[in-house]
């Protein structure tokens, strides 16, 4: 289901209006059962996909407590790890083992599987994986009752798109439901987090989609200027199209009692790369630092060392996000980006002379902001010649960037769009808009919430799908 | 101040927030307020341009089509009023089963009511009926633009669901229940963006009968291979069929005679028995209803058009194959009809305008390109007409070498200023070789317009225009 449709918004309220008049162990049942039909809307199918998933993490922890192997555990994570390697990375692999089959002239040439890759399995993956380590760690208790760990790993504002949350964190919260939800729900941050998230991802991520999908679709078509315009788009889009989710996730588990990992702290306004990470999917980093990170041996190793495992984590990062190597490029990038960051910082270290720090924050804001918007290209990018062109048209606009060749429809409206967003994300840097807005006069509550249902006029007729869905 | 009364403030917003977003809406939908601001080259304009004749248009009709845009630029008006019958095109661009079955709806009294029953024709489209993958019918702004009540939207929910379900809608479904004017979401760049308006017409202003002509010409390279044998039923998307059932119900229960109709497709005939299951099974559930195949009537590629459609010579060549295929007889005088139905306005003869490079004859208007200097042609005398109301001006170019273009001015009453719409014959490319007709609908705020015959060469940096002209008629729906 998405979280931009009336069903969802028709699940929620429902979900909502139950948990808050009942009281008990039924709200457990209620809110498991709203994740069941969130996850089945699209496909029932693939609610068997969900129950394995569950099962493995209830029976992985349990049997990783019971015996505290570490056999026991690679075991468990294998399990895990397998569904994910099938239905996420069979195609890829084969593929490239049939380039390379064909490459070396080998009569075996393997077929590749179509595979349909179910929504959210990394994200879910993941969680269980997180969930039966802290187990063998004994940073958590395993959870005995399988309807507690079926709503743990389904919670649905969570459940296809993160944040990746730990059983430490959402447990107790989650269990908390069966003492009743009513004067403990924060009903108008809830909502305008709601609403924030609809503005960001209906009104702003998917109207750029428009320009960017058609730029991209045709690169060599496009004028240099447009070719800059969706490069800087696909910045926005997938910034809005990402936060936005998170902050309906967050919101509608707010409306639930629940409070989320907030997984986006204003990247964009980051100074460094390596701050840009700790702002931006925020418990996609957390989890490939205490996971992978960390037990490589993290920053606390030789140079080298620190830097190879900078480049490998993020070389997993990037093979997260999708099964291409366009996505495993991004990845390299940002690990390159980190480990030239590590570097600078060893080096600017040693320079006597300090630029006053307005300026020093200015020039790292540039540098980051436009960092990560080129290296949004391979990302974006379905194949390797698709950057090539892309930057090659980039640098010819950067040779005239004064020139108005574009042949995007309606180009005022998206430029509008982009100046929304920079004022919005400055004004939300700076204030937190969700608790301002629940301490305004009850007039004021309701032309917020006016002016935002008229907004929703600007969005697109037909829903598109949330870019991290995919994932 | 605690969670509980926060709540409780927060509910007394969200009410009058939501109450106040609910009457936009509800302003917006039932005032038709975008189609005031836009104006009707929207798909919804053209629905409800539509509709607001279609009760008169039905209580004179011989024949009465429904469905896309096959049948829309597919079965052309001129041909039955020839032959001294009254046709009513209420097809629309992309319309198929639902939105046939809630446009009879609209005129369904009315043919209850008549003594002397037209035949109802309804598209029988395999494009629409059959599954595949990326079906394009899924007809969401045809529905929501035909059916404006809540009302009816919710006692056809379930059939409704299932259809928009086929098509991956059933989120714009529920929001076009609960907030209908949501359809003008698909408005916002053009609006806000691309500068446009939406004054003119959605694909091509439409004849009195409702019939839009297109003009390009096929080549044999766009004819079309596909199914060619029987689809069995279960191919068929359950909730059209649904539909389609409904209306051959409500059809049945008018008393008016029905006929299921394969509009042409670029197969060339060879499409005739894909449908020929479904008939069947619906022959027995409405016995007396009959079938038109495409391979009962006889077309050309060049009767094609560059999108697949009937041209204008693929239109006017299958209505006249209709009329006796339908049975269609002229049983009562054709004036005193249409004087029921419509308006005429009095066209001055040529020899009372004033012409500026053109020559009067034969209730024509010849020009020839070196005769002018300027663009005008010729201009007619004021001509009255009544304000406010949909006029369609018709004219025909027997014989033309370029473009000439026809125009409808009027001092807008409102606001004082000058009005003027235009239309433009044969601009396409290549040529149109043959004699054509066009179309020209306005909404003056006056009572009084003025028609002037330009050369549009000269405007649009071409060949002088040089043939003959002749105009048809100006006549507005009562």
């Amino acid at each position: 289901m998405n979280f931009v449709s009336s069903e969802y918004a028709l699940l929620l309220l429902v979900t909502v209006a139950l948990a808050l008049l009942l009281r008990g162990r039924i709200v457990t049942y209620v809110v498991l059962a709203a994740s069941v039909i969130f996850y089945g809307w699209w496909s029932p199918v693939y609610l068997w996909l969900l129950l394995a998933v569950i099962v493995l993490s209830w029976l992985g922890a349990l049997v990783v407590d019971r015996w505290r192997s570490r056999t026991v555990l690679t075991l468990v994570i294998v399990g895990e790890l397998s569904l994910l390697l099938y239905f996420k990375y069979a195609g890829f692999l084969m593929a490239n083992v049939r380039a390379a089959s064909e490459w070396l002239g080998l009569s075996y040439v393997p077929a590749v599987p179509s595979i349909l890759l179910p929504a959210g399995i990394s994200f879910m993956t993941f969680q269980g994986v997180a969930y039966v380590v802290d187990v063998y760690r004994r940073e958590l208790e395993p959870v005995r009752s399988l309807v507690d760990v079926a709503l743990f790993k389904s919670f649905f504002p969570q459940l296809v798109a993160g944040p990746i949350e730990r059983g430490r964190h959402l447990l107790p919260q989650l269990r908390a439901l069966e003492s009743g939800l009513r004067d403990r729900v924060p009903m108008a941050r809830g909502t305008f987090m709601i609403m924030k998230g609809v503005f960001l991802k209906f009104v702003i991520a998917d109207n750029m989609a428009t320009i960017v999908e058609r730029v991209y679709g045709d690169v060599a078509g496009s004028s240099p200027l447009d070719v800059a315009l969706a490069v800087y788009g696909f910045s926005i889009q997938i910034y809005c199209d990402f936060y936005g989710y998170t902050m309906i996730a967050l919101g509608s588990a707010l409306l639930l009692g629940v409070q989320l990992i907030n997984n986006f702290e204003h990247p964009y306004l980051a100074t460094s790369i390596q701050e840009f990470w700790r702002r931006w999917h925020v418990s996609l980093s957390q989890w490939f630092r205490d996971y992978l990170y960390i037990p490589m041996g993290g920053s606390r190793v030789s140079l080298p060392r620190h830097l190879f495992n900078l480049l490998v984590v993020m070389f997993a990062v990037g093979l997260w996000h999708g099964a291409n190597w366009t996505f495993v490029a991004w990845g390299a990038i940002h690990g390159t980006l980190l480990g030239l960051h590590v570097l600078w910082r060893r080096v600017s270290g040693r320079i006597p002379v300090r630029m006053p720090m307005m300026i020093g924050a200015a020039l790292g804001w540039l540098v980051t902001f436009h960092a990560v918007t080129l290296a949004w290209i391979p990302f974006r990018s379905p194949d390797f010649a698709t950057p090539a062109l892309v930057l090659d048209k980039l640098w010819q606009w950067t040779l005239s960037p004064v020139s108005f060749d574009s042949s995007i429809y309606g180009l005022p409206f998206y430029l509008w769009l982009v100046a929304v967003f920079i004022v919005f994300e400055v004004i939300d840097g700076t204030v937190e808009l969700d608790r301002r807005y629940a301490q305004l006069s009850i007039p004021a509550q309701a032309v917020a919430l006016f002016a935002f249902c008229l907004a929703t006029y600007l969005g697109p007729l037909k829903e598109v799908a949330f870019l991290y869905f995919q994932f | 101040m605690s969670e509980s009364a926060n709540n409780r403030r927060f509910l007394i917003a969200a009410a009058l927030g939501f109450a106040a977003f609910f009457a936009v809406d509800s302003y917006l939908f039932a005032a038709e307020g975008f189609r005031r601001a836009m104006g009707d080259a929207t798909q919804e304009g053209q629905v409800l341009r539509k509709v607001e004749r279609a009760a008169g248009q039905a209580a004179i009709a011989d024949v009465i089509f429904f469905g896309s845009s096959y049948v829309r630029s597919g079965i052309s008006g001129e041909p039955f009023l020839e032959r001294g019958l009254v046709p009513f095109n209420f097809g629309v661009s992309g319309g198929a089963q639902v939105y046939d079955y809630f446009a009879l709806q609209r005129i369904a009294p009315e043919l209850t009511r008549r003594q002397r029953k037209p035949r109802l024709v309804v598209e029988f489209k395999t494009d629409a009926l059959l599954k595949s993958k990326d079906n394009l019918w899924s007809e969401y702004p045809q529905y929501i633009a035909i059916v404006r009540s809540r009302t009816v939207m919710l006692r056809n929910a379930p059939v409704l669901w299932r259809h928009f379900s086929d098509y991956g809608m059933t989120s714009q479904f529920i929001s076009g229940v609960m907030i209908p004017s949501s359809i003008y979401r698909s408005h916002a760049v053009p609006v806000l963006g691309a500068d446009a308006t939406h004054d003119g017409d959605f694909y091509g202003p439409e004849d009195f009968s409702g019939y839009s002509a297109l003009y390009t010409v096929a080549t044999p390279s766009m004819v079309l291979s596909g199914r060619e044998e029987p689809a069995p039923l279960a191919d068929f998307y359950p909730a059209k069929l649904e539909l389609l059932r409904r209306f051959l119900a409500l059809a049945v229960s008018t008393g008016c005679p029905i006929t299921l109709y394969q509009s042409p497709t670029m197969m060339m005939g060879r499409d005739s028995r894909v449908l020929d299951s479904l008939f069947e099974a619906l022959s027995v559930e409405f016995p007396g209803v009959e079938i038109i195949r495409t391979s009962d009537y006889h077309l050309e590629i060049a009767d094609f058009d560059e999108g697949r459609h009937p041209n204008i010579r693929g239109a006017d060549k299958i209505s006249r194959q209709l009329i006796p295929l339908l049975g269609l007889q002229s049983s009562e005088p054709l004036e005193a009809r249409m004087r029921a139905g419509f308006d005429a306005a009095v066209l001055p003869p040529f020899e009372q305008w004033t012409l500026t490079g053109a020559k009067a004859a034969n209730g024509e208007l010849a020009f020839e390109a070196q005769d002018r200097l300027g663009s005008v042609i010729a201009q007619s005398p004021p001509i009255d007409v009544r304000a406010n109301r949909d006029w369609v001006l018709e004219f025909a170019t027997p014989e033309i070498r370029g473009n000439v273009m026809v125009a409808v001015s009027w001092q807008d009453a409102e606001t004082g200023q000058a009005r003027e719409v235009t239309s433009v014959s044969q601009l396409q490319s290549p040529p149109w070789d043959g004699s054509a007709r066009f179309f020209l609908r306005s909404r003056p705020k006056s009572g009084t317009v003025v028609v002037r015959v330009l050369d549009y060469g000269p405007l649009a940096g071409r060949e002088p225009v040089s043939g003959r002209l002749k105009l048809l008629r100006l006549w507005s729906n009562r």
